[in-house]
């Protein structure tokens, strides 16, 4: 049973680029559990935070950290199915935390509604062996940077 | 238990700061604390249920045996839903019962073993393989660095 979800094919392009970059970084051989706690905390700190500037750097040192997870695992041999479910408990947990700071308005309250669907969604593929999952902090990291530049 | 205390110390200063609850602030200081521990209550019919395991082979690292679906993501699932209602009547609580519970729920996770997508998949996840001495350590520093935390939240000095 010690499988890892596939990715579905329409996430294939984006993780074909991310492989480009993956392949010329260097990485240390450290735990994964590393950039999730790393992941979790900043998530945490965001929810103190109300200057815009800074959410939107925090929010890409979060996704940073969610990638760089997956290559150190993917680098090092590191795959396994508790590995992917440590990684899909870290998003949901941090994306829980993303939202509910910005739930007193209605982009916050419509990205709470996707959360709680991203994680029936996370159940959904540790059932299917199907990853699926909707990529909720990298849209509102969108939204910000958008917000920043109207 | 000291470990029950550390993160309903923890997750209720947390959920309050965040919130901006002003210490005088009863009810929901309260509220936090509540949602803090309560998840935690869960261990005791399994306690009960199984005291011969405990007794003979201790509690220490054996805990995660005894929690229920809602000491694992279901519980987030479940508590987010009851969040959603409590938000139509008043934001800050429901922002501080999702907060404290979310908290604790996380210290958990990052500090023992756990099956956070029971009853889906019983695959055991860790973050760090911590030995009981180690996690007693950082139970009491954050211990230690909370309650001085809330020392200064409730004299006002934060």
């Amino acid at each position: 049973m010690d499988t890892v979800p596939v990715r579905r094919p329409v996430a294939l392009p984006y993780r074909k680029l991310l492989g480009l970059f993956e392949r010329r970084i260097i990485l240390p051989d450290i735990s994964p559990s590393y950039y999730h706690l790393f992941g979790i905390l900043a998530s945490i700190l965001f929810v103190y935070t109300f200057w815009l500037w800074l959410k939107i750097i925090l929010l890409t040192m979060v996704l940073i950290a969610d990638w760089l997870d997956g290559a150190t695992a993917r680098r090092f041999n590191k795959c396994c199915r508790a590995g992917y479910l440590t990684d899909v408990l870290t998003d949901r947990v941090s994306e829980a935390f993303i939202f509910l700071s910005v739930v007193g308005t209605t982009l916050g309250q419509i990205f709470f509604l996707l959360w709680m669907i991203n994680l029936i969604l996370a159940f959904y593929s540790v059932r299917t062996n199907k990853h699926t999952s909707g990529a909720l902090r990298f849209a509102y990291l969108i939204i910000l940077i958008v917000r920043v530049f109207s | 238990m000291s470990s029950t205390i550390t993160h309903a110390v923890t997750a209720s200063f947390i959920a309050l700061t965040c919130s901006h609850v002003a210490p005088g602030a009863t009810t929901y200081v309260i509220a936090a604390l509540v949602s803090g521990c309560i998840v935690d209550l869960d261990h005791l019919p399994s306690i009960i249920r199984d005291w011969k395991f405990y007794r003979q082979n201790g509690f220490t690292g054996n805990m995660h045996r005894s929690r229920s679906v809602f000491h694992e993501l279901i519980g987030l699932l479940a508590v987010g839903a009851l969040s959603g209602l409590l938000f139509l009547n008043d934001h800050k609580l429901a922002s501080i019962v999702f907060i404290a519970y979310a908290i604790h729920l996380v210290q958990d996770w990052l500090l023992g073993k756990t099956q956070p997508f029971r009853p889906f998949d019983c695959t055991f996840v860790q973050f760090f393989k911590l030995t009981a001495m180690q996690k007693v350590f950082i139970d009491l520093a954050t211990l230690a660095v909370f309650g001085g935390l809330w020392i200064l939240y409730l004299s006002g000095d934060l």
